[in-house]
């Protein structure tokens, strides 16, 4: 929030193996006025987050096949660089074990596929308000 | 209780409870038997010999009594006998001596009458008569005594030891003093006027002098009234009178002796009152005649009358001295013991009596009949009728009622005049028994109770029938011995004094002996009881000793099992018990081990089943939430973009189909979660978080989310506030599931009119309960549908058509999220009018 209270632009990483899930959640943040980017893998989004530490959201999938979007999230945790990013779950997942392993684990919000715009909305808002 | 107590004891306790009570019951039952058999045995002997005992006695006794009945019947029947015959024979000796009178009598009518031939005719014929001699009162006064002791001892030598059996002998006989007396007093020649023409006397007993005896006051006692037989005899025919003598008096009856004097209070003379043998030996003698007569021929015609005038002693001699007694004959008759013979002539007057005062004799003043001896009665008739005796006597007939029940009358008895006639003595019956004994001319006896004694009394006609004697059938009349039958029969009654005397001894003895035998079993049967008692008392010992030992041998191996068993059970399924011997415990083992073999197979069966089966819900578990995942992540793209074109597009008809794409993946997703759910739920993995949950708000709350939905299909959609419960108790998600699912439902099946829901409280079996209700004026379910609605995958047949989409699966979940907040759920329906479902939920927690 911080770097889009500087650059007046919300930035947001999108990260998913699927290309459709990819473009989908970033026209949809594009939409809701984000400046989206987004990585094919848990490896090349923790490291384009490397080199872009002021993205102010993370959408992450889970399962996907280099990097468990989990181990992912305990990555980022771990790096105190990323103690403002708001990482929110970005799965299928839907069983309800699995959204509160997600919320234990460190992501702040968990978003179940299928998404809509208003379930995007609803979740930033919420952070907002936080 | 007694079941409850033995279902408190353990297998042991009942072991040998069973033992015990198998040998200890029928042991006792044994003793009980053979001591009862002992007792039984034991008063069987006693009893039976007590009654051995007893029927020997009542033998003996019997024995005794019949052999002593019999001797003394064989005695009496004896003594009857012996006197009978001496009766008949006294009888028969007076017939004869009466008969040699008869020859005495016409022997002296062939004499010349003459005083000097009469003398010496008198002089001819004596005959011997025995006198007792003098007695003198004895030195007491209650007996007479002989003056001088008749009789020297005279023993008899030893018999030679030959005759010593039964050697007996008597004295010489005791007939008293013998002397020759004449045997008539008086022989007369009457001439054809009735005087004494000629007359020779002995003894000064008849009055000198001849008399004219046509008149009877010029005969003997005024009596004799023979000349008018006289005249009817005819040559060779003999008259006999009828004995006639004064009648001697007695002071009174019985002993006559000073000690009896004293008592009466009479002066003791027993001189002047009647001579009654040892009860008075010095009394007036009967002095009586029985006079003889027949015609005197001469020439072959009739020219007077001898008479011969019989001394009376000469006939009393043929019974005073005879005792039907043993001693056969006494010179004294002794009238006080009963045993006496006496004679009554043909009209049954007695005629010869021990004691002279009861011959009937005649009244010396009148020449009539003395007076007799009388019972009350006829004393008190005679005295009535106020005639002379001689009068009143003819209209008395004879033996009128004789018993013994009569009484003498004391006035008769103490008149001194006591003769006895027969016939007139009523108080005496036995007078008629012997008149019925001669009545024709026989003899006989009869016993009879008299004076206190049993008396035998024999009477036998005396066969005289010579001159009016021929008229009677009893001749001249009869002899009659009285004996106490007592007497006869001493021996026997001794001997049987005797053997009541041995019986009682032999009684005494056996009783002695019976009580020795009955002391003797009592105490055999007291061993015999000690030994029972002991004997059992020790059996039962054994064998509670053998069934303890027992019951133990066979539960220890009943309790090894059953701890093995724990073992088992308490999970170690690998033990097995050990299998010792042959018998049933080791087939129980076996088929223990056995079948923990085949519970350990299964267990191991059952525990791989588990874990397969386990694996395989994992497995199913994995598949869903995998289904899910790979169904969820193609409709995101769908859905998604979608929406995206939606709203990018500004052509109608592709927004349209851009909205038809997102509404199929809005259903595709719909049925991916409902499956999700369900699979939640079956797996039981779908958690629930219970609370009071606000109904009116929530209603509301779903209500106005569907509202639009109302609104597009332009259907009235109301909530019934009135009467709405406060709270209900569910897990709050849910129930906004279930309401929603069944609103959902009711605006897609209805095209017109609306949706009205409502709640209520309701009680359902005493638990408090809310009642939501959603109706609708839709399609409506037909009754046969109504059934699967719930059912999972079930659409009736309207849902297949285009207009109702569904899963099929929304009231099935909806079921299954009702009961398991512990509602239910249902449905009435009228088809083409509308559905209501109600939902049934618990008011408040009631396991609270």
């Amino acid at each position: 929030m911080g770097v889009a209270g500087i650059t007046g632009e919300r930035r947001a990483l999108v990260v998913d193996d699927v290309p459709a899930n990819r473009q989908l959640a970033a026209a949809f943040l594009a939409r809701l006025g984000w400046c989206v980017a987004d990585a094919e893998g848990g490896r090349p989004a923790l490291e384009w987050l490397g080199r872009n530490p002021d993205v102010d959201l993370v959408l992450l999938d889970i399962g996907m096949p280099d990097l468990n979007g989990e181990d992912v999230c305990r990555e980022l945790r771990r790096n105190s660089c990323f103690a403002g990013l708001a990482v929110v779950a970005y799965t299928a997942h839907a069983l309800p074990s699995d959204i509160e392993r997600f919320l234990a684990n460190g992501f702040d919000a968990v978003l179940i596929k299928p998404i809509s715009l208003q379930m995007l909305r609803d979740v930033i808002d919420g952070f907002s308000c936080a | 209780m007694i079941s409850a107590f033995f279902e408190r004891l353990g297998i042991r306790g009942k072991l040998i409870l069973i033992f015990v009570a198998i040998k200890v019951v029928p042991l006792v039952l044994l003793a009980g038997y053979a001591w009862q058999a002992a007792q039984g045995l034991g008063e069987g002997v006693s009893s039976r010999g007590v009654e051995m005992a007893d029927a020997m006695r009542d033998t003996q006794r019997q024995t005794g009594k019949m052999a002593i009945d019999d001797a003394v019947r064989a005695l009496d029947e004896r003594s009857r006998e012996a006197i009978e015959a001496l009766t008949t024979s006294l009888a028969r000796q007076v017939a004869d001596f009466l008969h040699e009178r008869d020859a005495d009598v016409l022997r002296a009518a062939d004499l010349e009458p003459s005083e000097k031939e009469y003398q010496r005719f008198l002089a001819g014929h004596q005959r011997e008569l025995y006198e007792h001699g003098r007695y003198v009162p004895s030195a007491d006064g209650k007996s007479w005594v002989p003056e001088n002791s008749p009789f020297a001892e005279n023993p008899v030598r030893p018999p030679l030891p030959d005759n010593a059996k039964d050697f007996h002998t008597r004295e010489p006989e005791n007939y008293g003093k013998r002397t020759l007396r004449p045997l008539f007093l008086e022989m007369t020649f009457v001439d054809l006027n009735g005087m004494e023409r000629v007359k020779a006397q002995t003894g000064g007993v008849l009055s000198p002098g001849l008399r004219d005896i046509s008149r009877s006051e010029n005969t003997f006692v005024k009596a004799e009234t023979y000349w008018s037989e006289l005249k009817k005899l005819k040559a060779g025919d003999i008259y006999v009178s009828e004995v006639i003598g004064p009648y001697v008096h007695a002071d009174w009856i019985g002993p006559y002796t000073k000690a009896r004097a004293e008592e009466l209070g009479r002066p003791f003379s027993p001189e002047n009152s009647g001579y009654a043998g040892l009860e008075n030996p010095v009394g007036q003698r009967f002095r009586g005649i029985v006079r003889w007569a027949t015609p005197v021929e001469k020439g072959g015609r009739v020219v007077g009358y001898v008479t011969l005038a019989l001394n009376h002693d000469h006939l009393m001699a043929f019974t005073d001295g005879v005792r039907p007694t043993p001693e056969r004959f006494a010179p004294i008759a002794d009238p006080a013991s009963g045993n006496y013979a006496f004679i009554w002539d043909y009209k049954s007057r007695s005629i010869s009596h021990p004691r002279d005062y009861f011959i009937a004799g005649y009244d010396p003043e009148t020449g009539k009949p003395a007076v007799p001896w009388m019972d009350e009665q006829l004393w008190a008739e005679w005295k009535a009728s106020g005639k002379p005796w001689h009068e009143f006597m003819v209209d008395i007939p004879p033996f009128r009622d004789p018993s013994l029940k009569r009484k003498p009358s004391p006035e008769s008895s103490q008149s001194g005049s006591v003769g006895l006639d027969c016939r007139y003595l009523n108080h005496s019956p036995q007078c008629h028994g012997w008149d019925a004994l001669t009545e024709h001319g026989g003899s006989g006896s009869f016993v009879i109770f008299f004076s206190g004694l049993w008396k035998l009394t024999t009477a036998a006609t005396i066969p005289y029938y010579t001159g009016q004697y021929a008229a009677s059938k009893r001749g001249f009349g009869y002899v009659t011995i009285g004996a106490n039958v007592d007497d006869f029969h001493k021996a026997a009654t001794e001997s049987g004094k005797r053997i009541d005397g041995l019986i009682a001894r032999a009684d005494e003895k056996l009783k002695q002996e019976r009580e020795g035998l009955l002391g003797a079993i009592d105490t055999h049967l007291g061993t015999t009881a000690f030994g029972l008692v002991s004997s059992t008392l020790v059996m039962i010992v054994i064998v509670i000793v053998i069934a303890i030992w027992m019951a133990n041998v066979l539960t220890s191996r009943i309790t090894e099992m059953g701890s093995g068993i724990r073992r088992f059970q308490e999970g170690d399924l690998s033990h097995r018990l050990v299998v010792r011997g042959q018998d049933e415990m080791a087939d129980l083992t076996k088929s223990f081990n056995r079948m923990a073999d085949e519970v350990q197979t299964s267990i191991a069966r059952l525990e791989e089943a588990r874990s397969a089966a386990e694996s395989a819900n994992r497995l199913k578990s994995e598949f869903l939430a995998s289904m899910s995942h790979e169904l969820r992540t193609p409709l995101n793209g769908i859905l998604g973009f979608s929406e995206l074109l939606e709203s990018e597009l500004t052509d109608p008809v592709q927004r349209e189909y851009a909205q038809t794409i997102r509404t199929s993946g809005g259903h595709l997703l719909a049925l991916v979660t409902d499956i999700l759910d369900m699979a939640k739920i079956e797996a039981g993995r779908m958690t629930f978080s219970f609370g009071l949950i606000d109904l009116p708000e929530l209603l509301r709350e779903v209500l106005n989310i569907q509202s639009g939905h109302a609104r597009k299909k332009g259907l009235l959609l109301e909530l019934v506030e009135d009467g709405l419960p406060p709270s209900v108790f569910a897990d709050g998600l849910r129930l906004r599931q279930i309401m929603f699912n069944l609103t959902s439902n009711a605006l897609k099946f209805t095209s017109q009119g609306g949706v009205i829901v409502r709640a209520c409280p309701e009680i359902v079996d005493g638990c408090e309960f809310v009642r939501i209700e959603v109706e609708d004026t839709g399609i409506g379910i037909r009754p046969e549908q109504q059934q699967f609605i719930f059912e999972k995958f079930r659409q009736i047949e309207s849902f297949s058509t285009r207009s109702h989409e569904g899963s099929g699966l929304g009231l099935a979940l909806t079921k299954q999220l009702v009961e398991h907040m512990g509602g239910s759920i249902g449905v009435s329906s009228n088809p083409g009018v509308g559905s209501v479902f109600y939902v049934l939920l618990p008011a408040r927690n009631e396991k609270a």
